[in-house]
């Protein structure tokens, strides 16, 4: 690497984020990594291990290791709650101007000690942890919920903090920063059901999303049906929700969700043996290594229905049942099920198109980011700005990995070349 | 073991969180009077950089050896704390750190439980601290060259940029000629420029680049050495050399395989495989000749027949039926037992292809079966979404001019002499990758060795630019600047235990391990897991820190003999 | 103090079952108290004469947390700990002891709720075999 130290800007900590963060401080480039919400780790750090006897590799505990390097790597800054509100050219590289909306705890200062938690007065608590693992690993406040941000007189957790870390009048900060190179890796948004109301989502309590499955078992330890907490006998995914759908304007396919529902499948019938499994398909697509011969292994534990569901009723029961069409026997057909959970699919962030602009990149129909030659290159306008992960496409773990650290070399060789 | 090593114990109240729970004091006053800890200081938040200053000068001044500190998980503070006792000029290693939050102050309620908790912790890392024994990182020279096996567009692209970062490539090929399997597609569905142009430009960078020496009908046969200093003896036409190298990369590719036996019928002039009819499509003499005419030409393709999961099968049945729609207006059907569209573009092809009249055929479970009469062949075809209740699922007969049929995507012929030299394992169908996420996306099993490109699985273009990006920034990052750091004498082996037996050499996970008169472990190669000790039948082998007698020590303490 | 015989010695694998550790502890989830951590870097460490010696020692039950299969950072540290843990049972069996005394599960480091779950069966047991004796 260059002698005199080089900077790079990545937006997003999200794994692909954390990848090229990771690989470009290994090679010697100052990185500083920009995440908008309190911690980082993109929608990976919610998921949950799905190992049933055996690791079913869907990676998500690469998230985990990833964030562990990155809160030591001491090459890498990290500005959580922040965002980019502008970039402009300035020589080789850019000028960046940040903002950081107050946290209200510094992170550079709280133990993570959770005394705060302890006296917070309101419930759910206002003072927190965005999650049990979290980097940074401090507090934060949500405003929503702070009895201090609706006109009361609380300062109960600026009194008990024994560090002195949480400041109640934290203000918004802007700062400007210079860098030779920006990485975009600011991921996705999952699809929201509501707008498929054959699905029944918002409307049945037992309709989940497939982030909401992800999630019991990894902060709860379980699965259980959100409208009696008992444990489903009967749980079916859907495959295919907002994806591969040329009316829902998302036509392609999300690409992680088959193996999400195989591999959940897998550890539903781990965890509770007695449990039925069935999954709804259109094509199911392989990923992985030795994709057919985990497909074998899942088949003798969950009945694969090769038919898209029609409509979803609510038993009294609030059982969910679920009408199709056995194609085979040609007839439509009901099934009874406990739990429904949605395999939804991957769209474009929340305010895509504003940052696009902030950046100077472009968006493709689908709402993606794109990179602008078909070489290979994951370039996305003249400068020196790359993009990785599911921003640039839906994608998986794996696949955002390899992207991230494939943006990081990118950097590194138009760096080292500049020279 | 180091009895009389001063050592120092170290409490953070962690602000209060661990002092409200825990009583400290009586922490402090038992660790006293258990003796053997010469000092015993407390602190309010020792992860905040003040309070490291304090702690590093007050190590300075009493002399202290080994510390314990008690507070957070080591998974949280480990390596700041490390980084402490280095500017106070204590080694690392002799740090241990007694988790008293997560897995003390914040499981138990009442006080007097996480208190003995947290003291039977400390007394136990105190005994540990006590036994540990020093190794340090040592640098070792690395060569600022590769060697990259194979030159298909996975050894090119990872040349050329290893090239641009500064390092010398060296690049075996095989073959007579370098650009691999991708000279043969006609067409590919992630990139527009034509394959052909697009490799061959990548050949021509390589043979301009000064950086990059090239070796064609050129290949390995062993492999020595570790991460930074391999030395690979080479073999070119007979001549062998050997090559000083840092790192290696392998971009061998696959090898495609006609399961005959799962189709029943034979290849000829109209049963094609995938990769036969990219190559027809390549060569515009060799297309006109057989689609161009006033008759359209039948086409079929076949994919899902033969345990295939990799989408590169769906994606050139759809570029190639669409294609010979478009330019001589066939008629193209596609059976497949699964549309494999998790890939660039490939949703949007489906689509396209449907539009255009490529007629789809989805059996499910209930594949075509071919009857051949002289020189004509008709395909029997199911579809599922055809199906029609009790009279159960219509078949249709297809006429083929052609019959496109998947083939197997195989490791190479020579991937087990290859897998023999590099000595790494394989993963699942004998592809060059274990299937263990660790090792995602281009890691072997072995330090200093990369897999790049579909030797490791079925891949697309796009995928492997990926994977040769990846591969050369962990080798510059692994071998910049000029040197590698390696436990200095982590381990030990007793020559005199050692029966030779090589239980070790079988069970190490990480290739590390070798033998001459006993079994020596490289350092470069180890990774300090420890399985080779535990396996060893003589007692021969300890890893630093993790030895038997020091593990046997933290379990006396624990059980207070 | 506590007599060493009510004791369970838990390896855990620093890798994974470690973290998970942390974790429960972060979400405040209950644990047995006469729980005590080794932790090693990868169970391939844990040696059949340190599970032997635990037990000799006293320790009333001793678990191994490894690594899911094919998980394993070292590759197979977990499966060479299972294949002893498994040899071992059956030496404890020999000897007079039960062999649900020793366990091995495979933990992911984000699964705390799990480590809490295997904790506390093992406890559990252990408490049904002492009232058995009695
Ligand atoms: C329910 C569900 C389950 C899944 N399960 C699996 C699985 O088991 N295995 C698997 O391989 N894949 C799975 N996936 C896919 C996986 O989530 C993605 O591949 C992966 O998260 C993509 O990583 P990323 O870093 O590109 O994006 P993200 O994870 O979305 O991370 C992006 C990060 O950028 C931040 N960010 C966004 N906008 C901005 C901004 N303007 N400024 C600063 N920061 C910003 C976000 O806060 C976030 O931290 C699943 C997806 C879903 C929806
Ligand atoms: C039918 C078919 C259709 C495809 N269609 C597309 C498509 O449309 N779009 C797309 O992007 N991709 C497509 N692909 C995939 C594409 O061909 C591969 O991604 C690409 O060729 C992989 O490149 P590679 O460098 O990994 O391997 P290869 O191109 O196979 O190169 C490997 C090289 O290594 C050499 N080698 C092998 N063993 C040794 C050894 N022991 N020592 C020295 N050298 C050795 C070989 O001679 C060869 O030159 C298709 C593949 C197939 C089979
Ligand atoms: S199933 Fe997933 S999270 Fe669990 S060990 Fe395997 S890869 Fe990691
Ligand atoms: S009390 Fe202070 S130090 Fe403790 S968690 Fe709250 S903000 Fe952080
Ligand atoms: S991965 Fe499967 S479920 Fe997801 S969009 Fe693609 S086909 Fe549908
Ligand atoms: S500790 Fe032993 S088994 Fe583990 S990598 Fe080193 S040599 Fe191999």
């Amino acid at each position: 690497m260059a002698k005199d130290s080089k900077k790079a800007l990545i937006i997003g900590g999200g794994i692909a984020g954390m990848s090229a963060a990771r690989e470009l401080a290994n090679n010697g480039v100052e990185v500083t990594l920009v995440e908008r919400e309190p911690n980082i780790g993109g929608y990976g750090a919610r998921f949950c291990c799905k190992a049933s006897e055996e690791c079913n590799k869907c990676s998500v505990c690469l998230i985990n290791y990833n964030m562990d390097e990155i809160a030591a790597h001491p090459g890498i800054t990290l500005l959580a709650n922040s965002e980019v509100k502008g970039l402009t050219k300035s020589g080789d590289g850019f000028e960046v101007k940040l903002s950081q909306r107050p946290r209200f705890v510094d992170s550079g200062k709280c133990t993570a000690c959770g005394l705060c938690t302890e006296k917070c007065p309101t419930e759910p608590k206002a003072i927190k942890l965005p999650q049990p693992q979290s980097v940074p690993n401090s507090y934060y406040i949500d405003v929503a919920k702070c009895l201090n941000f609706q006109g009361k007189d609380c300062r109960v957790c600026q009194e008990v903090c024994p560090v002195k870390a949480v400041d109640l009048k934290e203000e918004a900060r802007e700062s400007t920063l210079t860098v030779d190179s920006v990485i975009v890796a600011t991921g996705f948004k999952p699809f929201d059901p509501s707008e498929k109301r054959q699905y029944g989502y918002g409307r049945m309590a037992n309709v989940i999303t497939a982030l909401e499955l992800e999630e019991q078992f990894r902060f709860q330890g379980k699965l259980t049906r959100p409208s009696d907490g008992k444990e489903p006998k009967s749980v079916a995914f859907i495959q295919c929700v907002g994806s591969r759908d040329i009316r829902q304007e998302n036509s392609y396919c999300s690409r992680y969700c088959c193996a999400f529902a195989m591999r959940s499948a897998r550890l539903i019938r781990d965890r509770l043996p007695e449990t039925d499994v069935s999954i709804f398909y259109m094509d199911l697509q392989s990923a992985g290594k030795g994709f057919n011969e985990f497909y074998e292994k899942v088949r003798k534990e969950v009945d694969f229905i090769h038919a898209m569901p029609g409509n979803l009723d609510e038993t009294p029961t609030q059982g969910i049942i679920i009408g199709y069409e056995d194609i085979a026997g040609g007839k439509i057909c009901q099934k009874g099920f406990d739990l429904v959970v949605l395999s939804v699919g991957i769209t474009p962030n929340d305010n895509a198109e504003n940052l696009a602009e902030t950046l100077g990149i472009k968006a493709g129909e689908d709402g993606f980011y794109q990179v602008i030659s078909s070489n290979g290159s994951l370039k996305a306008a003249d400068g020196a700005i790359f993009l990785a992960g599911a921003c640039q496409g839906p994608k998986d773990i794996n696949s955002s990995i390899a992207q991230g650290m494939r943006a990081a070399e990118e950097v590194v060789s138009l760096l080292t070349s500049k020279n | 073991m180091s009895e009389s090593a001063k050592i120092g114990v170290f409490f953070c109240n962690c602000g209060k969180t661990i002092s409200e729970r825990i009583d400290i004091k009586k922490l402090k006053e038992e660790v006293q009077s258990a003796g053997g800890v010469q000092c015993i200081e407390e602190f309010e938040s020792l992860c905040r950089k003040p309070e490291q200053e304090k702690l590093s000068s007050l190590m300075k001044k009493e002399g202290v050896e080994r510390v314990v500190i008690a507070g957070c998980s080591p998974k949280l503070y480990e390596e700041l704390f490390a980084r402490t006792l280095k500017e106070a000029g204590i080694n690392p290693e002799f740090l241990v750190i007694s988790n008293i939050r997560e897995q003390c102050s914040w499981v138990f309620p009442e006080k007097d439980t996480a208190t003995r908790k947290a003291l039977e912790d400390i007394r136990q890392k105190v005994s540990r601290a006590k036994s540990l024994e020093a190794f340090d990182e040592v640098d070792v020279p690395a060569e600022q060259k590769v060697l990259a096996i194979g030159g298909g567009i996975a050894g090119l692209e990872t040349a050329l940029e290893l090239s641009k970062l500064g390092f010398k490539v060296t690049l075996i090929e095989k073959s007579s000629a370098l650009g691999g399997r991708t000279l043969k597609l006609n067409k590919s569905y992630v990139i527009e420029e034509n394959p052909k142009d697009y490799v061959q430009a990548k050949v021509d960078l390589v043979n301009k680049d000064d950086n990059i020496e090239i070796l064609t009908e050129t290949e390995l046969v062993k492999l020595n050495g570790s991460p930074g200093n391999f030395t690979a003896k080479i073999k070119q036409s007979g001549e062998k050399k050997d090559l000083n190298v840092g790192a290696i990369v392998v971009a061998t590719g696959l090898s495609t395989r006609f399961p005959r036996e799962s189709y029943g019928i034979d290849l000829s002039e109209k049963v094609v495989t995938q990769l036969q009819l990219e190559e027809i499509l390549a060569s515009p003499e060799k297309s006109d000749a057989r689609f161009k005419g006033d008759n359209k030409a039948h086409v079929l393709f076949v994919t899902g027949m033969i345990g295939e999961d990799s989408k590169l099968s769906t994606a050139s049945a759809l570029k190639n039926a669409l294609l010979l729609k478009g330019k001589y207006d066939c008629l193209t059907y596609v059976a497949c037992q699964e549309m494999k569209v998790a890939g660039d573009r490939l949703e949007e092809m489906y689509r396209k292809a449907r539009e255009e009249g490529v007629i789809f055929f989805k059996y499910n479970g209930n594949p075509p079966s071919f009857v051949t009469n002289g020189s004509e062949i008709k395909a029997v075809v199911s579809d599922y979404f055809l199906s029609a209740g009790e009279k159960g699922i219509p078949q249709v007969k297809i006429p083929c001019d052609l019959l496109v049929l998947e083939e197997n995507l195989v490791p190479t012929e020579d991937f087990a002499a290859l897998r023999g030299t590099l000595d790494i394992k394989l993963g699942p169908r004998g592809f060059f990758q274990q299937d263990n996420v660790h090792q995602v996306p281009v890691k072997s099993n072995k330090s200093g060795i990369f897999l790049v490109g579909s030797c490791r699985q079925p891949m697309d273009i796009v995928e492997v630019l990926a994977d040769a990006g990846s591969a050369a920034t962990q080798i510059v990052s692994l071998l910049s600047p000029g040197k590698i750091k390696v436990n200095d004498n982590r381990w030990t082996i007793e020559k005199g235990k050692c029966t030779l037996c090589l239980t070790c050499v079988r069970f190490c996970p990480h290739g590390a391990i070798g033998w001459t008169r006993a079994a020596e472990a490289s350092e470069g190669l180890c990774q300090a897991c420890g399985v080779c000790a535990s396996e060893c039948p003589a007692i021969a082998i300890q890893v630093k820190n993790y030895t038997n007698d020091q593990i046997l020590t933290e379990l006396e303490e624990i059980l207070n003999k | 103090m506590e007599k060493a015989s009510s004791k369970i010695v838990v390896f855990c694998c620093y890798q994974s079952a470690y973290e998970a550790a942390d974790m429960a502890g972060t979400m405040g989830l209950s644990l047995p108290d006469n729980l005590n951590v080794v932790r090693v870097p990868c169970t391939g460490k844990v040696d059949t004469i340190h599970i032997l010696r635990a037990f000799e020692l006293g320790a009333e039950g001793v678990i191994v947390l490894a690594c899911h299969d094919e998980n394993c950072k070292f590759l197979t540290g977990n499966i060479r700990a299972r294949k002893r843990v498994e040899y071992l049972k059956g030496i404890l069996e020999e000897i007079g002891l039960e062999k649900e005394r020793l366990e091995i599960y495979n933990l992911a480091p984000n699964m705390g709720h799990r480590f809490a779950e295997v904790a506390s069966s093992m406890a559990e047991n252990l408490k049904k075999l002492r009232s058995a004796e009695v």
